[in-house]
């Protein structure tokens, strides 16, 4: 059997063979690693590319090992990989936002040591992310979540200095509480229903295998694990320190990618399809979501380093995805997606640039920054086209998804929480008025007179990802709508609590052998 | 301070090891067993010889390598079955006769076990000279 999606392994196989060969060839020639990066990002762009080109849910099963009768019905007990909307749109942004890093550092890291460990950390890091999307059982969407995450722990720590490594260890320990977190969650679930497949519990559960408290058990673990991986209010106080430790390319993919993949795209997953939203899971997001959002961009003030104040926007960016998840309804899980990708694309953008701009001014305090404009104009345009973007600029994406999250709320009748959100989109923007003006206008400090423009690989990146955002907002009614619309369609169904789980168990169980 | 007493009796040690390592992976298919506890065992050994204070020189290299290549050799079986239009991970099987009329079950899933084997016994070896040594890798190796 050979069904739709026999080539959706590759997905994880082509980053671990990369980041495999990167150690392998170590001692033979250790400049290959980058470009061994550079190659497998890719490979995963094309294979995003077609796989974003198709439709449909498509599966693929390890060893052929598809849904089995059972008693009266059939189950899966081999290991799933679906690829259906959701995770299509959220693999594209693994793909662009990667290949980006690692153009980014061929040359930003090229000065370093031990780049063959942060190459296979780096790739280590995509396959767990990219094994997380394709996971159609809670047990390897865990297993490739501590993937990711263990492969991020490292990368924090890649620069041993003090700061770092006390980053890395925090992060460590609290991502360590979620994942286990998350594995008592998924152990509840198996407890009560014996199953593990995302489609065969979505059904179960529908159904009322599970009882109510077990099922409120495994779903407050849920979102323990999930709101940490996130980095949502109450929870998010790994990320201030471990984003900005980090080295620039991975600030960027922590940032831009991880938080969403292993937070927001699991909750989506885990909660729209499997364990089911009612009222009071809605409010608890909401309240997550608006303590993030004014928190996130309160704390950001009165910050003074770059790298801090973009994670703490992070937080704050994340609020808005998951007040408009508590809205529960097609438009506002469509907003929510759309906006999360927008953050992946401008906030990687924003950390990429910071990471110029530290390499240029020699320091990450804006206070000693200024007048970039006139010594790199190229590394200049970036972070401005960026700060527009996440400040919600009319053209860029960012004003889009904004806008798309607060008719949602709207419509919903949640004027008080649309208030909070404009309020806290205000505030973004004068934060970002104040970075640009701060770290690219302004007067040349004399220290900087002999600052040159940064090399190609290390601008390029950051300005076809702010092409990127200008496009996706531009493009949205011809074309990112399907794709962020199939992304919304894959979990809820439009329509007063419609739900997906029918249609996701059929395609699951249409693949089977006669 | 070296002890040649250990250091001798390592010579002894890890060849058992490696022996008992076969055992366990040969016989891992059908019972207790199997790459993982396999390569633990190997691992033990090696790790003793190491503390023991045998091999001196580099080695470090060559335990990662190992690993590496019994990472590859996971990532084969998966693709293998791929290339040859089947679902990825499938496995082949069979018997193979001997010249004296018995026969001999094969599996494929018998590489990816000894992947597995090679990995960790590669890679706690690779850890564990890091610690006898006091070296991180990538330093003063070339």
């Amino acid at each position: 059997m050979t069904g739709m999606g026999s080539y959706l392994p590759l997905f994880v196989v082509l980053p671990l063979a990369a980041g495999f060969l990167c150690l392998l060839l170590k001692g033979v020639a250790p400049r290959a690693a980058p470009w061994l990066s550079v190659v497998s990002m890719l490979g995963l762009l094309a294979l995003a590319g077609s796989a974003v080109g198709g439709g449909g849910t498509e599966v693929a099963f390890a060893g052929g090992w598809g849904p089995r009768a059972f008693g009266d019905g059939a189950f899966v007990a081999g290991i799933a990989l679906v690829l259906d909307g959701l995770s299509r749109l959220f693999l594209l942004l693994v793909a662009l936002v990667g290949t980006a890093a690692a153009i980014y550092a061929l040359r930003y890291l090229a000065p370093e040591p031990g780049r063959p460990l942060y190459h296979l950390l780096f790739n280590l890091l995509v396959a767990g992310m990219n094994g997380a999307l394709l996971a159609g059982d809670l047990f390897n969407l865990y297993v490739f979540v501590e993937v990711a995450s263990l492969a991020s722990y490292g990368l924090v720590a890649y620069r041993p200095g003090g700061t770092e490594v006390e980053a890395a260890f925090k992060y460590l320990v609290l991502g360590t509480v979620a994942s286990t977190g998350i594995l008592l969650g998924i152990a509840t679930l198996y407890a009560a229903t014996g199953m593990l497949n995302m489609a065969d519990l979505a059904a179960a559960i529908a159904a009322g295998a599970v009882p109510r408290p077990a099922l409120a058990f495994a779903a407050g673990l849920f979102v323990l694990g999930f709101a940490t991986k996130t980095a949502a209010m109450p929870f998010h106080a790994w990320l201030p320190d471990a984003h900005p430790s980090a080295p620039a390319p991975i600030s960027a993919m922590l940032s831009g990618l991880l938080i969403k993949t292993l937070g927001i795209y699991a909750l989506v997953r885990v909660f729209f399809l499997v364990v089911g939203v009612d009222e009071r899971m809605r409010l608890l997001l909401t309240l997550l979501g608006c303590l993030s959002m004014w928190g996130g961009v309160l704390l950001a003030q009165a910050q003074d380093d770059l790298k801090r104040i973009l994670a703490f926007h992070s937080v704050s960016q994340m609020g808005y995805v998951l007040v408009a998840l508590g809205i529960d309804s097609w438009l506002g899980v469509a907003a929510a997606l759309f906006h999360a990708v927008n953050h992946g694309l401008f906030k990687s953008a924003l950390f990429l640039s910071a990471g110029s701009l530290e390499r240029l001014s020699g320091t990450r305090r804006l206070s000693e920054m200024g007048g970039i404009f006139q010594r790199a104009p190229a590394t200049a345009v970036g972070l401005v086209g960026s700060c527009l973007s996440i400040a919600g600029v009319p053209p860029f994406n960012g004003f889009w998804s904004k806008l798309l999250i607060l008719i949602a709320l709207v419509s919903a009748g949640q004027y008080l929480v649309a208030l909070l959100a404009a309020g806290a989109a205000l505030m973004t923007l004068v934060t970002f008025v104040k970075v640009q003006r701060k770290a690219v206008f302004g007067p040349l400090p004399a220290r900087l007179a002999a600052a040159r423009e940064l090399p190609a690989t290390m601008y390029l990146p950051v300005l076809a990802l702010v092409v990127l955002c200008l496009l996706s907002g531009l493009l949205w009614p011809v074309g990112v709508d399907g794709v962020v619309g199939a992304a919304a369609s894959a979990v809820r169904a439009p329509g007063e609590g419609g739900s997906a789980v029918e249609q996701y168990v059929e395609a699951v169980h249409g693949s089977r052998t006669p | 301070m070296r002890s040649r007493l250990l250091l001798r009796a390592t010579r002894v040690v890890l060849p058992l090891a490696a022996l008992f390592a076969l055992a366990l992976f040969v016989k891992g298919h059908d019972e207790p067993g199997g790459g993982f506890v396999a390569g633990l065992s190997l691992a033990i050994g090696a790790v003793l010889s190491l503390a023991a204070g045998a091999f001196p020189g580099r080695r470090l290299a060559a335990a990662q390598s190992l690993a590496v290549l019994g990472l590859l050799l996971v990532l084969a079986t998966l693709l293998v079955p791929l290339a040859a239009g089947r679902p990825a991970l499938t496995h082949a099987f069979g018997k193979l006769p001997l010249p004296w009329g018995e026969s001999l079950k094969w599996h494929g899933a018998l590489l990816f076990d000894l992947g597995v084997l090679l990995a960790v016994a590669g890679g706690i070896t690779a850890v564990a000279e890091v610690f006898v040594r006091g070296r991180r890798p990538g330093e003063g190796e070339e």
